[in-house]
């Protein structure tokens, strides 16, 4: 058993992210596990504390607060992992294209994506949503937008170290194109970086949908999300205490794991310490 | 290195203690000093003004200045009864004819004295210009006017007004050659004399000195604090920082009740109402008064009390507030799946139907309605969609009336209900309605007629009709919280809402 | 120490060099200023909403030609493109219009809420170097160790936590049920000093938070690069007097990047302001960037996104500049 902790790096605490994980899993994919509740329905009175019947309560209309945190976690994570797949998609065709052409491209890249990084983040995504409306597909774009620029990044700056590296390889090839090597042999080699960076991707999804939902400006109710849940809470901090920790805790918890879970992925993925 | 940061640390939070404990008394050793000296009355408001021309400003939070820096010729006591103010007396001489006695040598805030010139100028720029064109329809009557001398005018009606008197307590009057300036600076014959606007930081008036009623107003300065956060306004009143506030969150009120230093008051709720406003024309299920009367047995309307209103509304059945001259109760509508369902099969709709709900942004009352009411129609598979607007798109889409429904509220600015029809019912006539025309008629008739048996059968016409066709629903009848603190006495709130602080002192 | 670097090359053309970076910097600040104005403008054009509307309310929305005349005040009816040409050439004269909710000049009301954001800022950071130089510090000492472990933890998990969270417990605890501060305003630091301490503790300390994670990692791993150097274990040979000696010299040498990150952290800070201003009823510019945005009131909008975004560059210009002065090892 050691020995299995010890090639895969396992710490004490990469368990207790692992195991969070595992349970979000869970709770997107099969919600009805953990409770036989209706988030939607307005079942019982309002804001009463945590009971045999109401494991955490029930919020401001009667509806179940258990039950709203775990089919909360769909939505979180919907939002979540889309809108980071949608940041890859978007970043690494231009961090590959700024950092292997290079030249005049480059520079016209890396302009509009120092541009679109000098806006805090809250703030561009808030500008976005303006535009858009507040609701879960409006809020991928605009986290996807918020998120891609330092991703392509860090792809164009993969890019340049192995085009350093390969160059002389890549010139003895067999006349393959140009996008041909781009793609198969830089993206393969940036593989495990890219990997890292979309755990970590996800974790600033999740506070940055968090945010936004806070603000009235994400999901809206009555579509159960941890963010608008704290937003509601915040009018009933005397009489409900519990539902403005519970949704935060979430979040908190979630956000963790990512970021454990990250770490834990560049500690393993990460060449130069593989042999320790 | 270390042990510096550490010492760092402590001293920080040692001094953070000594100035949370030492602060607090030094804070109430000012303000005990400062009402010694100067009484002040500071009132939260929930926005910023930045017009004060009585004429054209329109917002709510701009009444507590209508009443206090300007005034109007008559106004309503906290029982609903009209009072002399600037007028000692209106008499209505027939039907078409009345005469206005004013008070003798009141004074505006620039010296100059009030007389029948003013008054006639006031009604003449509303009945002419376009930016005052809101008070228009109070006094469209008016045919003609003469000043009889200084201090009477008589008013000549095109048509009787059963409601003149009421839309007098509306209309502040304003000195004659003084409109230009109104804007910036308010000149008006109220107890608090304007003395500037800070923007976004406070309003302050001065009490004025030669105010018609002797001894009045009692307080020394009235200051307008522009707190739009509901929290915020909670916590400067606990806070003492502000000690009068209208329109508290619901939210609070229960902590707020338990608070010794405070006293709340809800005034009546029978003249303040929620209204669903139906766009008929623009979904055909919505045109169908049985589909409507579905979705109004889907509203679990107790809820909705308890919830979005702690409890302090007030269920309507029927046409209009239940605080409205010759309101009629209708029958009582519960919240029952069951029959929606039935009711939903015989209109033809036995699968449900989808319409959207526009709510305003920023009200958690509104928010709460909305999704009580969808809960409920989910039940007989109804799908509504709440469409959560900011205020320009909101009042965009009802200016054009291109909503299912939108969730609106409304204040009767009077006890008649022709205010009601002109602002609510008239506009909605034309879609819901198969013969518009008939019904236009007796919302004229009704305002034109004095008050008599005839009038009153008018409006048990109109009111049956309405509730048979459904251009607008009323579920619930809304209250206003106010808060003040304790020591504050002498506050006069009307059933309108209109605050009167010429008797107001600290004790 | 430039030129013993250098190998002796002459300081004028090393100069010279530096020169060239900072200006080509400069150069390059500007497309993407202006890229980012153009962001700000189009954003706020595109929104729906229309902010005329919104200064006459419903009753005077009513009437088109009331509607038209306050579009044509606000400007509303050009072209796009003449709308941003024009309000870019009055920005640059220091003009940002007016704020279309209630006619003030937007720079003033801008200018005025700045001072409290500022202070608000400043006293995070303060908090957050604080706890994170005692944190740090700590961890350094013997890396690897489960203090270490548990440390690196914490900051990671300080990094994750959403502000507005723990500034809700706090409001909830400190606040609400202890009564201990009062839970929300702003009063400016010349008129109560002391009120507005105690109101600046929660918000400080909400937005102090995550930032003290990142602080941490950094101050830790720079510390654990310099203690291992040849200063340690002199130290350790010569005697507790000197150990201080060279832990105060270890922690100047990085203070320069110290500052290179806090400068970085400043956009995370100014984002955290939105959310935690409005909490605390703290009067400063993201609770009226917030205010702006539900009203549409365009003019504050832009004015603080384009304040905002010209400091973040600026900065970041600053901090670059800084960076390749005071560490050799940096290449241009």
């Amino acid at each position: 058993m050691n020995a299995f902790f010890k090639r895969y790096k396992i710490r004490g605490i990469y368990l207790f992210a692992f195991a969070v994980l595992l349970l979000i899993v869970l709770m997107t994919l099969v919600p009805g596990l953990f409770t036989g509740h209706d988030p939607y329905e307005l079942m019982s009175d309002d804001l009463l504390p945590p009971s045999r019947q109401h494991l955490l309560g029930t919020d401001e209309l009667g509806r179940d607060l258990f039950a709203r945190i775990v089919y909360g976690t769909r939505n979180t994570m919907y939002v979540g992992l889309g809108s980071s797949l949608l940041a890859v998609l978007i970043g690494i065709p231009i961090g590959l294209a700024a950092g292997y052409i290079g030249g005049a491209l480059d520079s016209v890249l890396m302009r509009i994506l120092d541009a679109f990084m000098s806006f805090p983040a809250i703030l561009l995504a808030v500008l976005i949503i303006s535009v858009t409306g507040a609701n879960a597909n409006a809020l991928i774009v605009t986290i996807a937008v918020v998120n891609f620029p330092r991703f392509a990044r860090i792809v164009r700056g993969n890019t340049l170290y192995i085009k350093r590296i390969d160059y002389v390889e890549a010139t003895r090839t067999f006349g393959a194109g140009r996008t041909y090597l781009m793609f198969r042999t830089i993206l393969t080699n940036c593989l495990s970086p890219i990997v890292v960076q979309f755990t970590l991707l996800v974790a600033v999804a999740i506070l940055i949908e968090a945010s936004m939902s806070f603000l009235g400006l994400g999901i809206q109710p009555p579509v159960p999300a941890w963010g608008s849940m704290l937003h509601t809470a915040q009018l009933y901090l005397r009489k409900a205490w519990w539902y403005a920790f519970i949704p935060g805790f979430m979040i908190f918890v979630v956000v963790y794991s990512m970021n454990i879970f990250g770490d834990w992925l560049r500690d393993f993925t990460d060449p130069k310490k593989r042999s320790r | 290195m270390k042990r510096l940061l550490w010492v760092l640390a402590l001293s920080l939070l040692c001094a953070s203690v000594l100035f949370a404990g030492g602060a607090g008394e030094a804070e109430e050793q000012e303000s005990a000093s400062a009402e010694k000296a100067e009484s002040v009355l500071i009132m939260a408001n929930a926005q910023d003004i930045n017009n004060y021309n009585a004429f054209t400003q329109q917002y709510i939070a701009f009444e507590v200045i209508k009443y206090n820096c300007y005034e109007s010729l008559l106004i309503y006591d906290a029982e609903g009864k009209l009072q002399p103010s600037l007028a000692t007396s209106v008499d209505k001489i027939d039907d078409v004819t009345y005469q206005i006695n004013l008070r003798p040598n009141v004074k505006f805030h620039n010296g100059e004295i009030l007389n029948g010139e003013d008054v006639v100028f006031t009604f003449n720029y509303i009945l002419t210009q376009e930016e005052a064109a809101y008070y228009k329809p109070f006094i469209s009557m008016i045919d003609s006017m003469e000043i009889v001398d200084d201090l009477t005018v008589k008013l000549n009606l095109s048509a009787p007004n059963p409601d003149l008197l009421g839309s007098l307590t509306l209309i502040c009057i304003v000195k004659k050659g003084t409109e230009g300036r109104l804007e910036s600076t308010p000149i008006g014959t109220g107890p608090f004399k304007f003395v500037e606007w800070q923007p976004n930081e406070k309003t302050e008036f001065v009490r004025f000195e030669e105010y018609w009623d002797a001894g009045k107003p009692k307080v020394d300065r009235f200051v307008i604090r522009p707190l739009t956060d509901p929290k915020i306004q909670v916590t400067n009143l606990e806070a003492k920082t502000v000690n009068f506030v209208k329109d508290l969150a619901l939210e609070e009120y229960q902590t707020l009740k338990a608070n010794p230093d405070l006293e709340l008051f809800t005034t009546d709720t029978s003249n303040t109402v929620v209204v669903l406003e139906i766009g008929q024309n623009n979904h055909e299920a919505l045109s169908n008064p049985k589909a409507l009367e579905a979705l109004w047995y889907c509203m679990d309307r107790n809820k909705i009390n308890s919830s979005c209103f702690e409890g302090l509304g007030n269920i309507v059945n029927g046409a209009y507030p239940s605080g409205a001259k010759y309101f009629k109760a209708a029958k009582s509508i519960g919240f029952d799946v069951a029959k929606a369902k039935q009711l939903l099969a015989e209109a033809g709709y036995p699968d449900g139907f989808e319409f959207t709900l526009d709510v305003l942004v920023g009200y958690p009352w509104a928010e709460k309605l909305a999704q009580i009411w969808q809960a409920g129609l989910a039940q007989a598979g109804v799908d509504l969609k709440i469409a959560k607007l900011e205020a320009s798109i909101w009042i965009e889409h009802y200016l054009a009336r291109s909503y299912d429904v939108i969730l609106n509220w409304y204040s009767m600015p009077g006890l008649d209900p022709s205010t009601f029809d002109n602002t609510i019912t008239s506009p909605l006539v034309a879609a819901a309605f198969p013969e518009p025309e008939a019904v236009l008629a007796l919302v004229d008739a009704g305002k034109t007629q004095t008050d008599s048996p005839a009038r009153a059968k008018v409006y048990s016409q109109l009111q049956s009709l309405v509730m048979s066709r459904y251009p607008y629903y009323l579920p619930i009848e809304m209250p206003v919280l106010f808060g003040w603190a304790k020591n504050l006495k002498g506050v006069e709130i009307n059933s309108f809402q209109h605050i009167h602080l010429k008797d107001a002192y600290f004790e | 120490m430039l030129s013993e670097q250098s190998g002796g090359i002459p300081l004028i053309l090393l100069f010279d060099s530096y020169m060239r970076y900072i200006i080509s910097r400069v150069f390059q600040l500007i497309p993407v200023l202006l890229l980012a104005t153009i962001i700000v403008f189009v954003a706020g054009r595109l929104a729906p909403g229309d902010p005329a509307l919104i200064k006459l309310g419903p009753r005077g929305g009513n009437d088109p030609a009331a509607l038209a005349k306050v579009r044509q005040e606000m400007g509303l009816d050009k072209p796009m493109v003449t709308q941003y040409v024009l309000w870019l050439g009055d920005v640059l004269k220091g003009d940002f219009g007016v704020s279309l909710m209630n006619g003030v000049d937007t720079l003033k009301i801008v200018a005025g809420r700045i001072p409290a954001s500022l202070e608000l800022i400043a006293v995070s950071i303060l908090i957050a170097l604080l706890l994170a130089s005692l944190l740090g510090v700590r961890a350094a000492l013997k890396p690897g160790s489960l203090t270490d472990q548990t440390i690196s933890s914490v900051a990671t998990g300080l990094v994750s936590i959403p502000t507005f969270w723990v500034a809700l417990l706090l409001l909830s605890v400190l606040a609400v049920r202890l009564r201990l501060l009062p839970a929300s305003g702003y009063v400016p630091l010349r008129e109560n000093a002391a009120l507005n301490l105690k109101l600046i503790i929660m918000p400080a300390v909400s937005l102090a938070l995550a930032e003290v994670g990142v602080f941490t990692r950094f101050i830790r791993s720079g510390m654990i690069e310099v203690l291992g150097s040849n200063y340690i274990r002199t130290a350790r040979a010569k005697g507790l007097r000197r150990r201080r000696i060279y832990f105060v010299h270890a922690f100047k040498n990085i203070l320069v990047t110290l500052v290179t990150v806090i400068g970085l952290e400043v956009g995370t800070l100014i984002g955290g302001t939105l959310l935690i201003e409005q909490i605390f009823g703290w009067s400063g510019i993201g609770w009226l960037l917030y205010q702006s945005i539900v009203n549409r009131d365009y003019s504050v909008l832009q004015c603080i996104v384009f304040l905002v975004v010209v400091a973040y560059v600026l900065i970041n210009l600053i901090v670059d500049i800084v960076y390749v002065l005071v560490d050799p090892r940096v290449e241009l």
